[in-house]
């Protein structure tokens, strides 16, 4: 988009891309359309009415008996949803000890190290020296890195904020907890210790997700292709010498409680696979699966780095690929958060595969509504069903479809075709 | 009423009778006595254009079509009010801003109203089939939703209408100092939201997934 002011800002090169899609998405409407809508306008004014709003009607009604009424309504649905306000956006609030450079990179200002504080009261402190970055800090959670050094995180609980931190090749996957987590580049040993919540740590070494619970310590060497997870010991270890004061110690178990070696990574680069999925570094993923194998990566990655993996494949259109990191994803990690995503994206990828049938892919879609009715992807998944139903047998089978997303997404994206199905002779 | 659309008539210039040809302050002469064929002519030249604004604006074709109805209901029924027939335009613009302006408060007002809140974000054309595009333009109505109405309309007017600055301040009725305050917030806010989010930032590097079929 040109500007005809030089002093005009100019809008973020993705800004304008998206932009462009808006504008192009709108077309002009068909004249019989335009006709309909003449007609329409023309009863209304010759009834002389003004729009009709279901709002309009409600303050009408009596603005002191609404007030009371959803004053009711709202505190039921608030007890109904456990308590549960809508969360405001992730945005960091203040830098204490530091500023942010280019990159998200933060820069320490004094030997105190330097701590993050956002708007929702969690807090990412990196102890002096540690060399850390905001990835991204968007409005459903934040993706934070260390690159060498320890930091301490305290993540407050959210119902909708997801929270990723990598810390070298690792991946820790975070919803509401605290723990302090260090990488050494130079003896590539990664530690977490957790003081409350839980976590899962995904990456090289570790056979896929780990799932660690307060009063947990977990210790990967790359060297020594070694995992070992133990009970935390309160005074073992470094302190951070900034962020929050460490939660109430838990009682010391001075065993460890598990120990297994891992197998070393044979030739190929540490899985970072979420990383360069976010940084659009797709066919670096491909690449390593090409020198791994295929059966042997479906069989050892981690359920982030299944789940990237499906993204990557299916950005470059293998759609077989991506479909078989989704099974194993469902064959491995049934009980991920990301298993119910994976029906969804199964179905996607049927439609997408060369000879995938609409019947399989709305048989993903009917598993991923009964599992997930209200799941991130149900109005997708039931447009999507609605659309196959129509290419399979007609309007007349794809319209109970229709009405029914029309009752739950009035408003959604396969509104229009609901409605053209239901007008459909 | 009748004796006034007699005397608007005696002075009514030739070129009404066809109605395709008329200029913009015949059709508001027109309107102002409520003749049938100005009624569909103005439709015929604005109801397009307002549309599809009203659909960029609000990203949803079935919302754009009950707005523009109220538009032109509104634009039909104030006609008689318009000082400068020769600003028919700016009168049916201004009225598309004032009613996607009331519809943004509207819809502000029914996200505290649990039992009027629809499921589902923004309804996306269509014809954006593709998951991806519609996945992103999800995404940029969510991103426009966190603009305040007026950041929002000066936005979409500029960049999606190109309409100019002048024009902008026009149509809303600001100063072109205001427009371009609101432009630059506007601007500056959006580039920064979509810069923090990996997927839309690679979308400007043209990494967008096709579909099959």
């Amino acid at each position: 988009m040109t500007s005809d002011d030089p002093d005009e800002p100019r809008d973020a090169p993705a800004l304008v891309a998206l932009t462009e899609l808006g504008r192009d998405a709108a077309q002009p409407h068909a004249p019989s359309a335009l006709d309909q809508g003449l007609n329409a306008v023309r009863a209304r004014v010759a009834r002389g009415q003004v729009r009709r709003r279901s709002l309009r009607r409600f303050v009408l009604f009596g603005a002191t008996s609404a007030v009371c009424l959803v004053v009711a309504v709202k505190v039921v649905s608030i007890r109904r949803d456990g308590g549960v306000l809508p969360e405001p956006p992730v945005v960091v609030s203040r830098i204490e000890g530091g500023t942010e450079l280019e990159g998200g990179y933060l820069s320490q200002s004094g030997v105190a190290g330097v701590k993050v504080l956002f708007n929702e009261g969690s807090t990412f402190a990196l102890t002096a020296g540690t060399r850390g970055r905001l990835r991204s800090v968007a409005d459903d959670g934040a993706h934070l890195a260390i690159e060498n050094g320890t930091a301490s995180l305290a993540i407050t609980r959210s119902r909708t904020h997801r929270w990723l931190v990598e810390a070298g090749p690792f991946l820790v996957t975070v919803t509401g907890t605290a723990f302090t987590v260090s990488w050494d580049a130079a003896s590539e040993r990664f530690e977490l210790r957790l003081r409350h919540g839980h976590v899962v740590v995904s990456g090289p070494v570790v056979n896929g997700g780990i799932w660690l619970q307060a009063g947990q310590r977990l210790v990967v060497s790359l060297p020594r292709a070694e995992t070992v997870i133990m009970a935390d010991r309160p005074d073992d270890g470094e302190r951070v010498t900034t962020g929050t004061a460490p939660a109430a110690a838990r009682p010391s178990i001075a065993k460890e409680i598990a120990s297994r070696p891992a197998p070393a990574a044979k030739g190929t680069r540490a899985r970072r696979w979420a990383a360069d999925l976010a940084s659009g570094h797709w066919d670096r993923i491909l690449a390593d699966v090409d020198r791994e194998g295929v059966d042997a990566t479906l069989e050892n990655a981690g359920s982030e780095d299944l789940f990237a993996l499906a993204d990557a494949a299916r950005y470059r259109r293998r759609g077989d690929l991506s479909r078989a990191a989704l099974l194993a994803q469902r064959r491995r990690f049934p009980q991920a958060p990301r298993s119910l995503d994976a029906l969804f994206l199964l179905g996607r990828a049927e439609e997408l595969r060369e000879h995938g049938t609409e019947e399989q892919a709305i048989a993903w879609y009917d598993d991923y509504l009964s599992q997930a009715p209200r799941g991130a992807y149900a109005a997708e998944a039931l447009g999507r069903k609605m659309i196959l139903t129509n290419e399979l047998g007609g309007p007349e089978r794809a319209r109970p479809v229709a009405r029914v997303y029309l009752l739950r997404f009035p408003t959604g994206s396969y509104a229009g075709a609901a409605r053209a199905l239901e007008r459909a002779p | 009423m009748r004796t006034r659309r007699s005397n608007a008539n005696a002075n009514a210039p030739l070129s009404l009778v066809g109605g395709g040809h008329a200029r913009d302050a015949d059709l508001a002469w027109g309107l102002a006595v409520g003749e049938p064929w100005a009624i569909a002519e103005t439709w015929r030249r604005f109801a397009p254009m307002v549309l599809l604004t009203a659909e960029r604006f609000l990203g949803s074709r079935s919302e754009a079509e009950d707005i523009v109805q109220e538009v032109f209901c509104r634009v039909f029924r104030q006609a008689p009010t318009l000082r400068d027939p020769e600003r028919l335009r700016s009168f049916v613009y201004s009225f598309a801003v004032r009613v996607l302006k009331a519809e943004l408060r509207r819809r502000r007002v029914r996200g505290w109203f649990p039992f009027l809140k629809a499921e589902a974000a923004s309804e996306v054309p269509f014809r954006a089939s593709d998951f991806e595009s519609r996945d992103l333009l999800a995404k940029l109505y969510r991103l426009l939703d966190r603009l305040t109405a007026r950041d929002r309309l000066v936005f979409v007017l500029r960049r999606m209408e190109s309409m100019t600055v002048d024009e902008i301040a026009t149509t809303m009725d600001l100063s072109v100092s205001t427009v371009k305050r609101s432009m630059a917030h506007a601007s500056t806010r959006l580039s920064q939201w979509v810069e923090a989010d990996p997927e839309l930032v690679g979308l400007a590097r043209g990494d967008h997934w096709g579909r099959r079929r």
